[in-house]
């Protein structure tokens, strides 16, 4: 037994002492039954501040009443005379959504006590839970409340304690009413605590941090009547998703400051992704589901938007009174446009950048850091740091370099993490051509930071904006070089390959030859620099898709006797580009012989063995896929991957890529089951040579075996699907998702979600796939994503809607995707892609007139036509 | 078996406050019989706080032994004269005494090694000691006057509870001890306590009332651990103890 009072003991400590300070004070029942004119029938409750009683009042009339005696030890005197100046104003209130006040005195003892309306019923989250009220309920009930707090204001008093147990919801006539307790205690007493610290009374809830608004949790500010606005927001975004919005972050431990910092920092999640969240984790699907407690799916975003409202950090960002809100809450059930509105992104921009100051090199270094081809990742706090303290040292260059840093970015962490931070980064860094090039008496610095600049914005995903970027960067290397020097050949070898992969692919042949010929000019044909610009010839005719050309040059380059003395790495890629021309002109036995002379290179090089190797095996493979020759390819496969388990002692992580393409073999060779054990083989492998979280952070390539994971459990899926065990494809794919999901990582995620939503589509499964798809775009919009990601989601969506025959909703989806493609420069571009999603619409909007004949014809529809006619 | 609570507890059998003077009155001048109850009183109520006290310093034998050492020391009436003629609480008085006694004499003479002394009067050791040390405070940072008032705050409060437990289960109450003292430490009070009243047959109200009157014992109880330590039991002087202590586990 002594352990466990051990155990009741341990941890502990602060709740059994703070009872027993404020525990002596209370009345002993039997001692007296009668304070002034009421008779004290049975304890209520108790808190940090005293008890509360049901009393019975005989004089003037009879009724029964809640009287809240405070604890012994509370200067009476003082608290009386706090509360009798608002005493007036508090007798003065009469509403129905307000429990009155009706007495205030003192006991014989000389303890303050206070008598109001005893309101019979439940705290508002209880109720709102138990009945499970629709969202229409909901709503009517926060207008109550405003209601019922607008009176107060009105008379100029502040309530200060709003949480849930002092709402609270009675049936009157059969009508659910809210009712308001408590109003003035809060002030009366507040100064009592004030030299003990909050925390002390963390048991006893006095002002639960929870429900505190910023000004309140700082203190000493003038708290007026906006931050019950905020408190009313807490309550009513934890009315509707079942938690407060910083819920998670007050377990014991996290000090007052801490948890101050947290409000004052973070954002709230909408309560709409909250909720999808919970759901989420809970794995619930249905509305019918018994872990649902909530009758509706989902929350609309104009009720979003006005509880973010009312939890603005700023006070005067929040609504001015309580009948503003209540009154948007009105416009929102009437579907009007609300006043709150999302804030813009300028706007959002604009107060990120202005608070925090990230050290813009940090952001450089932390991005060139994190360049692993997943997007703009993981921001993480202490790579920040380390990065500004590298930076820091860099930037004692110049003061001038130091003054363009600091004016810039500051902690980049989780304000990027939150929601926008493409935007702002965006903005932050617009402008800096012209600041990088006043740092004229440092032009080292200016190269360096013009390159890292135009990295960020390709890792943004924002090439135009690059572009600039790079032409500066070529301009100061050029400047500091020469123009005809390896560094400013090699900047623009750079820039091209930059355009090659994303920009004007058709000025780029061109370039190389000419920038070829300036080397050629200085005497250096035959070097590295030249045949590297021989490379990129190769590859760019590739890309540009004219595989004639391509395997012309590589014709050329291949038959040049000096390329043997080329660097073996370099020889290598050279080789297998031409390789790769080759193929795609169909001359694979050529294309085969290449390759196999990459492999020996790679046989000759130790360092080239671990790093190159089971890549030159990989492109073996794809020869032997487009030839259609299965049979060799699966041959090829298990020599390969024999030779690679021999090597590695079974450990190398390609393996698992090599696994995955034998069992693509098999599949196409008509063997499902091997194609099955195959894959689940390479799964089982990526499992076994997954890296932790710490191995993870100290070498964020590792982060690739992560993806090969996922990679193998989409071939599992794929090949289970393929052999008709749809249960099977769809329980991996969710497997993918909650895998990446764990990880966090935003990319991948994606990757997961569109791969699900994918599979639940072709199992039969639409209603799902169409929830994935949403689901998917939601966090996508969280995290600031491309326009790829939303076109998918979008697309998904309307497409599914289709299938389902909701053709107005397709419709509606339709319109929406391509409104947002019409504003997406890029998009605007490509007239391909626009004509499927014009194609997509038409069917959309032929379906529903089938449905509605007399529906009028969409405003885009002749746009539509037109672009299906340009297509043929 | 067990931790220092169960052990505790033996020395609270009477039925009039012990103050400190009380203790160290009985220490100094009692009897041989009363002055090794008070020592076993006081090695109840400090032996594991010191250990860790110590324990951050030595090695597990060698803290045994330095706790064992010191309260054989105080059986020497010079220490206990600084006792009397030291204002504040006894148990600062002990831990300054203490942590001068490990430098002292400790490092000089390492006597009263197992063996010696402590044989003739068998004083109590806590043999869970280092469990429990490993557990609270091996892996703290805090300062050791922190780390000792809590381990003594935590030895008050067990030893009440374990009294309190006692006391229960001589009047036939067993069980409902176990159940309402887990409402103890509940912060929400409300929480589970329909459930629990069901669990106990008794009407809402009633195990309200309960609740209540177990906290009045454990109360006094406590109450009458830190007069112990202090000068007299008056409340002010309660309050302040309790509000330090509060203070000790922020």
């Amino acid at each position: 037994m002594s352990e466990n009072i051990s155990n009741i003991v341990f941890g502990h400590e602060q709740q059994l002492l703070s009872q027993l300070l404020i525990e002596d004070e209370f009345v002993d029942r039997d001692e007296s039954e009668w304070i002034g004119p009421y008779r004290l029938i049975r304890l209520l409750g108790e808190g940090g501040f005293g008890q509360v009683w049901l009393a019975e009042q005989n004089q003037p009339v009879r009724r029964e009443v809640a009287l809240k005696l405070l604890k012994r030890g509370m200067d009476s005197a003082q608290v009386l005379a706090r509360f009798s100046l608002e005493r007036q104003a508090l007798a003065s209130m009469a509403h129905s959504n307000i429990a009155a006040l009706l007495d205030a005195g003192r006991t014989a003892h000389g303890r303050p006590y206070f008598v109001m309306d005893y309101v019979q019923g439940l705290p508002v989250t209880t109720w709102c839970q138990e009945n499970r009220s629709s969202i229409q309920e909901i709503v009517g009930l926060f207008q109550q409340i405003c209601a019922g707090l607008q009176h107060a204001h009105q008379k100029g008093i502040i309530h200060r304690d709003l949480k849930p147990s002092n709402v609270l919801v009675t049936e009157m006539n059969g009508v659910a009413t809210a009712k308001i307790i408590d109003f003035g205690i809060a002030k009366a007493t507040s100064d009592e605590f004030l030299d003990q610290p909050w925390v002390t009374i963390l048991g006893h809830v006095m002002g639960t941090p929870l429900y505190m608004s910023p000004e309140q949790l700082a203190g000493g500010l003038d708290v007026d009547t906006r931050s019950d606005i905020y408190s009313l927001g807490v309550l009513f975004y934890e009315m509707l998703t079942g938690t407060a919005p910083h819920e998670g972050k007050t377990r014991a431990g996290v000090s007052h400051e801490e948890f101050r910092r947290i409000v004052e920092e973070t954002r709230p999640l909408r309560p709409s992704l909250k909720l999808t969240e919970i759901k989420r984790q809970r794995g619930i699907v249905s509305v019918a589901d018994p872990q649902m407690r909530k009758p509706w799916h989902e929350i609309p975003a104009d009720l979003d938007w006005i509880i973010l409202k009312a939890l603005e950090r700023d006070r005067d960002r929040r609504y001015d009174s309580a009948a503003l809100l209540a009154a948007d809450l009105q416009c929102f059930l009437n579907a009007e446009p609300i006043l709150a509105r999302p804030p813009s992104v300028r706007y959002l921009a604009g107060l990120w950048i202005r608070r925090n100051r990230v050290f813009f090199a940090a952001a450089l270094i932390c991005f060139v850091a994190l360049l692993s081809g997943t997007g703009l990742a993981l921001w993480q706090a202490q790579e920040a740091r380390k990065a500004q303290a590298r930076a820091e040292t860099e930037a004692q260059r110049s003061s001038q370099a130091v003054d363009f840093l600091t004016s810039m970015l500051d902690r980049v962490a989780e304000q990027v993490a939150n929601g926008r931070n493409a935007e702002a980064l965006k903005l932050a860094l617009d402008g800096s051509e012209e600041k990088i090039r006043q740092l004229q008496s440092d032009p080292l610095l200016q190269r360096d930071l013009f390159d890292r600049v135009g990295i960020v914005y390709k890792t943004m995903g924002e090439r135009e904006l690059a572009m600039p970027m790079l032409k500066a960067y070529i301009e100061t290397t050029a400047a500091l070089h020469g123009p005809d020097s390896e560094e400013a050949w090699n900047a623009e070898l750079k820039y091209l390959s930059h355009e090659m992969q994303h920009g004007a692919r058709l000025l780029v042949p061109e370039m190389l030859e000419a920038l070829m010929k300036r080397i050629e000019a200085a005497g250096k044909s035959g070097s590295f620099q030249w045949f590297n610009v021989q490379r990129y010839r190769v590859m760019i005719w590739d890309k540009l898709r004219k595989p004639a050309k391509a395997s012309q040059v590589a014709h050329e380059v291949i038959q040049d006797p000096r390329l043997e003395s080329v660097e073996i790495i370099l020889r290598l890629l050279i080789k297998s580009a031409c390789a790769r021309a080759f193929e795609s002109h169909h001359e694979h036995d050529l294309a085969d012989k290449v390759l196999m002379d990459c492999h020996q290179l790679c046989l000759s090089d130790p360092v080239l063995i671990t790093e190159r190797l089971p890549w030159v095996y990989d492109l073996r493979l794809n020869v032997q896929k487009s030839r259609g020759d299965h049979r060799s390819g699966a041959e090829l496969a298990r020599e390969l991957i024999l030779d690679l388990k021999i090597r590695s002692d079974g450990k190398a992580p390609f393996l698992v890529k090599l696994l995955l393409r034998l069992a693509e073999f098999e599949s196409a060779l008509k063997h499902p089951a091997e194609a099955i054990a195959l894959a689940r083989e390479a799964l089982k492998l990526a499992e076994d040579l997954a890296p932790s979280p710490e191995a993870l952070k100290l070498n964020s390539k590792l982060a690739t075996l992560r993806l090969d994971q996922m990679f193998a459990q989409f071939g599992v899926a794929d090949y289970e699907y393929k052999a008709g065990h749809y249960q099977e494809a769809v329980n991996m794919s969710r497997e993918a998702y909650r895998m990446a999901d764990e990880q966090g990582n935003k990319s991948y995620l994606a990757e997961a979600m569109l791969y699900l939503a994918q599979m639940l589509e072709k199992t039969g499964d639409l209603e799902g796939a169409y929830q994935t798809y949403e689901l998917r775009g939601q966090r996508s919009a969280t995290s600031g994503a491309n326009y790829q990601r939303w076109h998918e989601d979008l697309n998904g969506r309307c497409a599914i809607r289709l299938k389902q025959g909701r053709a107005k909703e397709a419709m509606v989806l339709a319109q929406e995707l391509w409104s947002k493609e019409i504003q997406s420069p890029e998009a605007r571009k490509d007239t391909d892609h626009l004509g499927d999603i014009a194609a997509l619409a038409l069917r959309c909007h032929a379906a529903l007139k089938k449905q509605e004949p007399f529906l009028s014809a969409p405003v885009e529809l002749a746009e539509w036509e037109k672009l299906r006619k340009g297509k043929r | 078996m067990g931790g220092p609570a169960a052990l505790f507890m033996q020395s609270t059998q009477s039925n009039f406050p012990l103050t400190r003077w009380t203790l160290l009155l009985n220490l100094r001048e009692g009897s041989p019989e009363q002055s090794k109850w008070a020592l076993e009183t006081l090695c109840r109520a400090y032996w594991f706080p010191l250990y860790v006290v110590a324990r951050k310093r030595f090695a597990k034998e060698d803290a045994e032994d330095a706790v064992q050492g010191f309260f054989l020391s105080l059986l020497k009436r010079e220490a206990l004269h600084q006792a009397d003629s030291s204002r504040g609480k006894l148990r600062s008085f002990l831990l300054a005494s203490f942590e001068n006694f490990c430098n002292q004499q400790w490092e000089r003479q390492n006597t009263l090694k197992r063996g010696g002394l402590a044989e003739h009067l068998q004083l109590f050791t806590d043999h869970g000691a280092e469990t429990r040390y490993i557990q609270h405070a091996e892996a703290s940072t805090e300062d050791i006057e922190t780390l000792y008032n809590r381990e003594w705050a935590r030895t008050v409060l067990e030893a009440s509870l374990e009294s309190l437990r006692q006391e229960y289960d001589r009047r036939g109450h067993a069980s409902r001890f176990r159940l309402l003292a887990v409402h103890l430490t509940e912060t929400d009070p409300e929480l589970g306590m329909q459930a629990a009243s069901l669990s106990a047959g008794m009407t809402l109200e009633a195990y309200r009332t309960a609740l209540h009157r177990l906290r009045k014992e454990y109360r006094t109880k406590i109450e009458q651990e830190l007069a112990k330590t202090l000068d007299g039991a008056e409340p002010a002087l309660i309050r302040e103890e309790l509000h330090e202590l509060f203070r000790v586990f922020s």
